[in-house]
């Protein structure tokens, strides 16, 4: 029988597990360069003799206390903020959503700041209290600040309430940091969003929250798409609406929060991974949220590997790659008519 | 022959050779209003500081018949920053009501749309690969500006008389150069990143008529030029572009040259004290407001930045005992809250 829709759901069906099996790979080799690429390369063979522990003790140190840390913490800090993005996106119906955009990373940034500067705390997995509740003020902030006028807000108006929220926020955080410059200094490369210089053990808690985050967004993909439709639709599908935005805000504050705290601000990777995974697999948040969680530390990953050999012999932090790859990405969105944005 | 100064239907007309103008008399009373207190700011700046003296004591060190030791304090430490806050305050306004005016959008202030950035960003660069001194900075600032306006325009071609386009991409570039920024203090040794990271906020702790005195004057007369040689074109500009070409003014030109000087004046500003957020957003909304007027305001923007700029560098002086803030925190913080409440009061309205 004549069945298009059928055809065409089989078509995507079939490019999407092609996809889902290319981006496997790509992770993987990501993974590999990763642990390879750096000042010093080391090959693959002693990757391999180093993880089992058989190898020179050099490069054992090297892989164990520098390049697998980092590697693991750029895996669980893209899946966070990738699967933030993705979340809200798709509940603010605002293609130019993005944690860096919204003021939410500035939210965290500030948190941390306060809390290094009270010398509250400075481990990493204590440092993500203030990070959340700072990421979780900012994320309430700027949906009450966008939703104060009428009808639904706008795509500018919600970046615009999140720019001028984030430049208030990180302006403070910044007078904070050069009021104590000494107390600071060891927290300039976080400052501009990096994950290197951390140790494994910092990241367990980390990577526990970011878990529950991203449990929870994947429980929320159904009721997200209803609510996707409009309030109304989605409430004659039997969807609580109220429910799953406030799900949906504690989803974004754990994922956010928890990737700020280790790795500082990093904008845009929120922002660019939702529509490759839009590009790939169409406009459904039941599918782009996972395919969220595989790209993005799939272009963390890479990002951070470039962000070691892209100035010899200096480190680059790694949120600035992604912002000179994600801005490109911010200003394409907008000049080529591909989203309704107004 | 028509006299000087007219007055008629609640507004005043100012007629000479070179210029005449035309205001209404609440916009008048508004700005002069606006500039007592300015002054009487000032003056209060003057006149405290870990020494106090007396209204009188500061009258005399300024006419020069004071004790040295007066004269040193008022004249010497206190002055060049007060007269610096009111320049560069001024200057700010301008350039906001500038920008605002292009961009058709009460948010479009130089500190979101990434002018300030591209500024900020280039005196960073000039800061830590050259030096530290006025002309270098100045140059950077300029640079800067001047490539980053030039990329937001490019890039935003065509969007349309919303200016929505030329926001967003402001946006994009702003990140990018905030991150160039951030990278260069990272990269360099620890004492020249102090300089650039306190400069990066925006300072007049250390303001002297030396260092900074060029960039006043230029201010001053930049704002002036401005006033007087683009008023009635951005006038029409606000009127609408088909009207404006109508109406022989080619919206294009006035567009370009409008963003060519808020970059000039902001780039001024930005060299001298460092990027200073906020003022250039606040200050023309408030102008607006205290003037009565509709659409575009410099004058008032001009006076309103003034006071804004001396205020917020008193509070910063003298917010935290012993200790000088830089002003740029002080007006990040109060402009911040602004501009909550504005964006509030725009959603409300249903502008954006």
């Amino acid at each position: 029988m004549h069945d298009p829709v059928g055809a065409t759901a089989h078509a995507t069906g079939s490019r999407l597990v092609l996809a889902l099996a290319g981006l496997t790979a790509g992770l993987v080799i990501a993974i590999a360069l990763s642990l390879m690429v750096g000042t010093e390369t080391v090959a693959p063979s002693r990757i391999l003799a180093g993880l089992s522990g058989e190898c020179d003790r050099e490069a054992t140190a090297l892989l164990l206390h520098y390049r697998l840390p980092r590697t693991a913490i750029a895996i669980v800090v893209g899946i966070a903020l990738g699967t933030a993005g993705a979340l809200m996106q798709a509940y603010t119906r605002n293609p130019l959503a993005d944690p860096g955009i919204l003021g939410v990373n500035a939210g965290a940034v500030l948190g941390v700041t306060i809390a290094i500067a009270t010398g509250v705390s400075l481990s990493v997995t204590t440092l993500a209290v203030p990070a959340l509740i700072g990421a979780a003020f900012a994320t309430v902030a700027v949906l009450l600040l966008a939703s104060t006028g009428r009808g639904p807000a706008t795509p500018i108006r919600m970046t615009l309430a999140g720019v001028a929220l984030g430049a208030v926020l990180s302006g403070i955080a910044t007078a904070m940091r050069l009021y104590d410059p000494s107390t600071f200094e060891r927290h300039r490369s976080w400052a501009a969003g990096s994950v290197a210089g951390r140790q494994l053990d910092e990241l367990t808690g980390i990577a526990l929250l970011v878990l529950t985050g991203a449990v929870l967004a994947l429980l929320l993909l159904r009721p997200l798409n209803a609510v996707a439709l409009g309030d109304d639709v989605a409430a004659s599908l039997g969807v609580n609406t109220r429910r799953t935005r406030t799900l949906t805000i504690i989803a974004v504050t754990l994922l956010v929060g928890a990737a700020t705290a280790i790795a500082g601000p990093i904008s845009f990777l929120g922002l660019m991974v939702p529509h490759i995974c839009r590009l790939l697999a169409g406009n459904d948040h039941t599918r782009i949220v996972p395919l969220s969680m595989l790209v993005a530390p799939l272009v963390l990953v890479l990002a951070d590997t470039i962000a070691r050999v892209i100035i010899p012999l200096r480190e680059t932090p790694v949120g600035i790659v992604t912002a000179f790859v994600g801005a490109p990405v911010l200003i394409w969105l907008v000049s080529g008519r591909r989203t309704n944005t107004q | 022959m028509s006299p000087l100064l007219s007055r008629d239907h609640g507004a005043v007309t100012l007629r000479t050779p070179a210029v005449s103008g035309r205001m209404s008399t609440r916009a008048l009373v508004a700005c002069v209003l606006l500039l007592a207190a300015t002054a009487a700011t000032t003056l209060l700046a003057l006149m405290t500081g870990k020494v106090g003296y007396s209204p009188g004591e500061v009258l005399a060190a300024l006419v020069g018949d004071a004790p040295a030791d007066v004269e040193l304090f008022v004249v010497r430490w206190r002055l060049p920053r007060a007269v610096a806050a009111v320049t560069f305050g001024a200057v700010l306004g301008v350039a906001g009501a500038l920008f605002q005016c292009v961009t058709r959008n009460p948010l479009g202030s130089p500190d979101i749309i990434g002018f300030s950035a591209g500024a900020s960003a280039g005196g960073v660069a000039a800061v830590t690969l050259i030096g530290s001194s006025f002309a270098v900075v100045a140059a950077g600032t300029l640079i800067g500006g001047l490539l980053v306006a030039a990329l937001i325009m490019l890039l935003s071609r065509g969007g349309g008389t919303g200016g929505f386009r030329l926001v967003i991409v402001g946006i994009g570039l702003s990140a990018m150069l905030v991150s160039v920024e951030s990278w260069l203090v990272l990269t360099a040794d620890l004492d020249v990143a102090q300089v650039a990271a306190l400069w990066s906020v925006g300072t007049l702790n250390g303001t002297s008529f030396t260092h900074s005195g060029i960039a006043m004057a230029l201010g001053i007369a930049a704002v002036v030029a401005v006033i007087v040689l683009l008023s009635r074109r951005l006038t029409l500009l606000d009127l609408g572009e088909d009207l404006s070409g109508a109406l022989g003014a080619d919206p294009l030109r006035t567009r370009t040259v409008a963003v060519l000087a808020g970059v000039l004046l902001i780039a001024i500003v930005t060299a001298a004290a460092g990027p200073i957020a906020f003022v250039a957003l606040a200050a023309p909304h408030i102008g607006r407001r205290l003037a009565g007027m509709a659409g575009v305001a410099l004058v008032p923007a001009a006076c309103t930045g003034a006071f804004l700029l001396a205020l917020s560098d008193f509070v910063a002086q003298h917010a935290l005992p012993g200790r000088m803030l830089p002003v740029g925190v002080v007006t990040v913080a109060v402009g911040g809250l602004y501009l909550i409440t504005l964006i509030v009061r725009e959603n409300r309205k249903g502008v954006l």
